[in-house]
């Protein structure tokens, strides 16, 4: 008799476990926010139009960038009024250099990133899932008026991809413009079209990170295309939107001097040569732990093959004190803005003119 | 004589070949030392493989010595072999050059490779006891076989230790040990002049010669140069050598020489990580009104060192651990390499900055800790409560010590935050006033003046000016934004929730590295992490818990039918092979928190306590008849000893015995640790229960579970101490199972 006691027991508590915990794993509605770029296919799935991997979703599951969710044939933004990381910088840390040089901008950032880059400096967030991050309840708002109490010039959307919290971003840029802030994203350029002109309408500057110039290292080092990025670029080119250019020189991977010649012959061609190119070093980031810091040699030598294929404003970064951070005049070659890391030591530009021969110099002054 | 001597090269060069493959191993595991648990682990449970298997497949054989020749010349191509494919793991593990592995894949790609090693190695054993046995029949040989190839071991890691690892390079010494093999093969088969093998007898003859001029020749050095040029195509390698504390490496591109301590960046020169050098440098300079006299523990050369001789400082010592990473930064000087370390003003000591700082005259008023990241337990020394504690005796009144952890203004991972907040609360246990300074890494500086606490930019900026300091990073502006209280709220919000579980850090329980190995295993797979952060639920108290009821139950189970009689022994045997294993994890980890240079002692460690375990289990194999007593009383000292164990680490930590004795302690140590595993064993063949080849098998499944479960898991998780205290219940438990279970009359029936 006991044992039976003992057995109905047991088997009781191993049903009521069983149930509670299927409680607990099954999906909760998440209380995002519709996203705008996506088709409903058959059978309950949606395909997201945002960013080239056009992720075909089938309910309850997310997209390669880990917060865009299938809730019930809808395409949920996870983050939207939750940011992860929230803090006030100087813009040139972005680096933006002809933005307003100097000015301080509250920067956003969601957890979830379209690439996986190896040497992703904020795989903490970028990589992560969003339930693991802790995060911020924001809402465009309370974001927009954050940045007027700590007195930044402008919003910055960067550290992952800005992309991919697009809704989110979309509306605090719109609500930053209405209230006087400018605007401003860091991206790696992969996204749409259709999306991105879109996008451009509340953004005054972009950075893209073109991460380099072949197919072979975006498959191996990010496991992305290269032909979206330059789509991209030329996009926002059109768009009379300040756009400057990041390459982030990563020893033996994207260093060759031919491939740095052909994307900067590319950028002339494109974004014609009054768009800012940097040459940033790399340091031993994510998983690309023992991979030397890039020689200054190299950057210098990129910096040359710039200048030569006709580029004005070509900047070497990451190497704080070094001359080549400086901007200078592209008619007199005089030294215009000073910086010494993330400062603007000295800016002599008058009304975005160069006093000395009164060249005009591209850029939001 | 032939043959002793044939099992005597059987030992040595087991373990040659097992700690030259683990010193490279830890190169490319980039130090840590927790690899060292999962590797012997592997070598254990392979090695017992190999030796299971032949003992099937030539269990009759009439050709033993054909097949022990055999198996001993795999083992000789197959060591050369894995050395370079050791070299080459990332490749193989299918990553880019420079690019971190996961520890699963190191794990995964590792067992493969020591599978050809150690196989063959392992039926080397059991192929030696049935030549011995066709020979001479009717005789038992187990015990002479283990006693003279134990003695091979421990010649092997005296010869290794001593005068091997400080002359040769790596595939010098392994080809060498091949050489040797296969030398042994030729004598084996001549020996034992079984049909059909005079033919061989040339084949391993030919192979002996071109081994040896593989060995002697300029080949082995090509071997060298090749391997470990493939890990960093790109960049020419100009520089590799081993010291006593690890793998020093100078890469050399496009001018630029990027000088590595165990496959792990240290600095760049001549233009180093310019950010970080010059933000910890200035911000523990500024903040003290007369930087007089300063101590710089590592990471020195190569860009700190320059920064702060920026300051009106008047002495500078600059204690860095590796001479041999001194001479390589002297020898690819780049002007400012060179500058700072010629500066009359810097006196530079090749010296341990722990025992540095023990034996200095001096009092400072900044003591800088160069090195970033408490990555291994080497590197950790530096940032325990007890170096903390020591450091700050060496202060002048007012003096502060500074130094950086990694950080974020964009998010600091969990397990970053923990790693700050362990060393963190490690500095607040011993200094009045530690003030953070977060960004993208955080800088501390500690000290008993509360003044610290109180710091502005505006100070700062006034002594920047005032010092007529030229940066090219640490400006005014940078200054003034460090210092913001935003990252302060940032930081404080990253870190309290993780204060408890992070602990302290200490020199025996270097929390720091675990979080630090955490952050590493999150950025392959976050599940990982997770696994970790579970495994932190594991404590003392729920783990007696946990054994008590176990054993409750085991005991209600044994009940009057004693139904537990014949599982005692193997119970006990499993619990202290699980326990020999932590004991020499723990004293290799002590040794290395004490030292820093295991890597240059391992082989002596282990080969010692392999010593002591066989000359034990040779002295109890004589007897016959009943041990419970005996076994008792072993069982007793086992518990004793766990429980002694991280007392005398204490112990010895804090007296101020000189360094020759407190390394005798050592291997003392290691010697009776060896002893008390060891002289269980052939007791526990003489009580009911299954026979020697079942036991074995359970010793071996200690053995691996406390590599694996206890040195890797369980020991970063819980602490020298409680990892030991863990061990000393486990054996209480396995004491009391064999008090209630093991029959008076202990003979098998
Ligand atoms: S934004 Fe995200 S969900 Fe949409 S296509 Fe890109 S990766 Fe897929
Ligand atoms: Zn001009």
């Amino acid at each position: 008799m006991k044992r039976w006691i003992a057995r109905v027991v047991g088997a009781a508590v191993l049903v009521g476990a069983v149930l509670v915990s299927w409680n607990w794993s099954a999906e909760k509605p998440p209380f995002g926010h519709e996203c705008r770029f996506y088709k409903t296919l058959f059978d309950g799935q949606v395909q997201c139009r945002l960013c080239p991997r056009k992720c075909v979703i089938p309910e309850g599951k997310r997209g390669t960038c880990n917060i865009r969710q299938n809730v019930n044939g809808k395409l949920i933004l996870v983050t939207y009024g939750k940011p992860c990381s929230i803090g006030v910088e100087p813009i040139e840390k972005a680096p933006l250099f002809h933005f307003m040089p100097g000015h301080r901008r509250l920067v956003l950032a969601t957890v979830g990133c379209v690439l996986r880059c190896r040497f992703c400096q904020n795989w903490q967030i970028s990589q992560a899932a969003f339930e693991d991050v802790p995060h911020y309840e924001l809402s465009p708002e309370q974001v927009v008026a954050v940045a007027l109490h700590e007195k930044a010039a402008s919003i910055c959307f960067t550290f992952t991809e800005p992309t991919v919290f697009y809704e989110y971003m979309y509306d605090v840029a719109k609500l930053a413009h209405e209230k006087g802030l400018k605007t401003s994203m860091i991206t790696s350029g992969y996204i749409e079209t259709e999306p991105l002109v879109e996008l451009l309408k509340v953004l005054d500057a972009v950075k893209i990170d073109l991460k380099g110039f072949t197919e072979k290292f975006y498959e191996e080092m990010a496991a992305a295309d290269l032909a979206p990025v330059l789509a991209a670029i030329k996009t926002v080119k059109k768009s009379g939107r300040w756009l400057e250019i990041v390459n982030l020189v990563i020893p033996g991977q994207n260093d060759d001097p031919q491939d740095t010649a052909r994307m900067c012959r590319w950028l002339n061609e494109n974004t014609g040569a009054d768009t800012p190119v940097h040459f940033t070093r790399f340091f031993p980031a994510y998983k690309l732990l023992s991979v030397p810091p890039t020689p200054v040699a190299t950057l210098v030598r990129a910096y040359d093959i710039a200048k030569a294929a006709g580029l004005h404003y070509v900047y070497v970064g990451n190497v704080p004190g070094h001359p080549m951070e400086n901007t200078l005049c592209p008619k007199c070659g005089k030294t215009l803005i000073e910086r010494q890391g993330f400062q603007v030591v000295k800016n002599s530009l008058k009304n975005g003119r160069c006093p000395y021969c009164g060249e005009r110099l591209n850029g939001l002054w | 004589m032939a043959f002793v001597c044939a099992l005597l090269v059987l030992g040595l060069s087991g373990l040659v070949g097992q700690i030259v493959l683990l010193r490279e191993f830890l190169v490319v595991a980039s130090g840590n030392e927790l690899a060292i648990g999962v590797f012997l682990g592997n070598w254990l449970a392979l090695e017992a493989l190999g030796c299971f298997l032949a003992g099937r497949v030539w269990a009759k054989s009439e050709r033993p010595a054909a097949a022990f020749a055999l198996c001993q010349a795999c083992f000789a191509v197959a060591l050369p072999a894995a050395l370079f494919a050791i070299r080459d793991l990332r490749a193989l593990c299918g990553a880019a050059p420079g690019e971190a592995l996961s520890l699963a894949a190191m794990f995964t790609v590792s067992l493969a490779l020591l599978a050809c090693v150690c196989v063959p190695h392992g039926a080397l054993f059991a192929l030696a006891g049935r030549m011995r046995q066709r020979e001479d029949p009717g005789r038992e040989n187990g015990g002479m076989i283990y006693g003279w190839e134990t003695l091979g071991t421990l010649a092997g890691g005296l010869i290794l230790t001593f005068w091997l690892i400080p002359r040769f390079q790596s595939f010098r010494i392994v080809l060498a040990v091949s050489t040797l093999d296969l030398l042994f093969c030729v004598m084996t088969l001549a020996r034992a002049k079984e049909e059909r093998s005079a033919k061989l007898w040339g084949l391993y003859g030919l192979g002996a010669t071109a081994a040896a001029i593989l060995a002697l020749g300029p080949a082995a050095a090509t071997l060298h140069r090749v391997s470990v040029q493939r890990q960093w195509p790109g960049s020419e390698v100009v520089f590799y050598d081993n010291s006593v504390y690890g793998n020093i490496t100078v890469l050399k591109s496009e001018g630029q020489f990027t000088f590595l301590t165990d496959g792990k960046i240290a600095t760049t020169s001549p233009v180093p990580d310019i950010e970080s050098v010059e933000e910890l440098a200035h911000f523990a300079l500024l903040a003290q009104p007369r930087p007089d006299d300063v101590l710089v523990l590592g990471g020195g050369a190569g860009g700190l060192l320059r920064e702060v001789l920026k300051h009106p400082v008047q002495r500078v010592d600059y204690a860095e651990l590796d001479p041999l990473l001194l001479a390589a930064l002297t020898r690819f000087a780049a002007p400012m390499t060179g500058g700072e370390l010629q500066d009359p003003r810097v006196s530079v000591h090749a010296a341990d900055g722990r025992l540095f700082v023990k034996g200095a005259a001096r009092r400072y008023d900044v003591i800088l800790i160069g090195a970033l990241q408490p990555d291994s337990l080497q590197a950790n020394r530096l940032l325990t409560m007890e170096f903390f504690a020591l450091a700050r005796t060496r202060l002048k009144p007012g003096g502060l010590l500074a130094f950086s952890l990694p950080g974020s203004t964009a998010f600091l991972e969990p397990d970053l935050a923990s790693l700050n907040s362990c060393v963190l609360q490690a500095a607040s246990g011993v200094f009045a006033v530690v003030r953070p300074i977060p960004g993208e890494t955080n800088i501390f500086l500690a000290s008993d003046e509360p003044g610290f606490n109180g710091l502005t930019a505006g100070l700062l900026i006034q002594r920047l000016r005032k010092r007529r300091i030229q940066t090219g990073f640490v400006g005014p502006e940078q200054l003034s934004l460090r210092l913001e209280e935003q990252w302060g709220r940032m930081f404080q919000r990253f870190l309290s929730p993780v204060a408890a579980r992070a602990g302290i850090n200490r020199d025996f329980n270097p929390r720091a590295v675990l979080h630090e190995l955490a952050d590493y295993n999150a950025m392959f797979s976050p599940g990982a992490a997770r696994l970790f952060t579970w495994a932190e639920l594991l404590t003392l108290p729920r783990l007696a818990a946990a054994l008590v009821a176990v054993l409750l139950a085991a005991l209600a189970w044994h009940g009057r039918r004693r139904r537990l009689s014949s599982f005692a022994a193997p119970l006990a045997i499993i619990t202290t092979g699980f326990g020999g294993m932590v004991y020499n994890m723990a004293l290799t980890f002590a040794f290395q928190a004490l030292y820093g240079y295991v890597y240059l002692w391992i082989g002596l460690l282990i080969s010692v306590f392999m010593a002591g375990a066989a000359g034990a289990s040779l002295l109890f194999s004589c007897g016959t008849g009943p041990a419970r007593r005996t076994f008792l009383g072993l069982e007793t000292a086992l518990v004793i000893f766990s429980a002694a164990l991280p007392m005398t680490f204490q112990a010895l930590a804090g007296a101020p015995v000189p360094d020759s004795l407190m390394k005798g302690a050592f291997l003392i140590l290691c010697l009776v640790s060896g002893a008390l595993t060891g002289a269980q064993f052939p007791l526990a063949c003489r009580m009911p229960g299954p026979g020697m080849a079942s036991l074995y098998s359970c010793d071996l499944l200690g053995g691996w579970l406390g590599a694996t479960v206890g040195s890797a898991v369980l020991l970063p998780i819980l602490g020298l101490r409680d990892v030991c205290f863990c061990v000393a219940l486990l054996k209480l438990a396995s004491l009391a199972l064999c008090v209630a279970a093991l029959p008076l009359a202990g003979r098998k029936t």
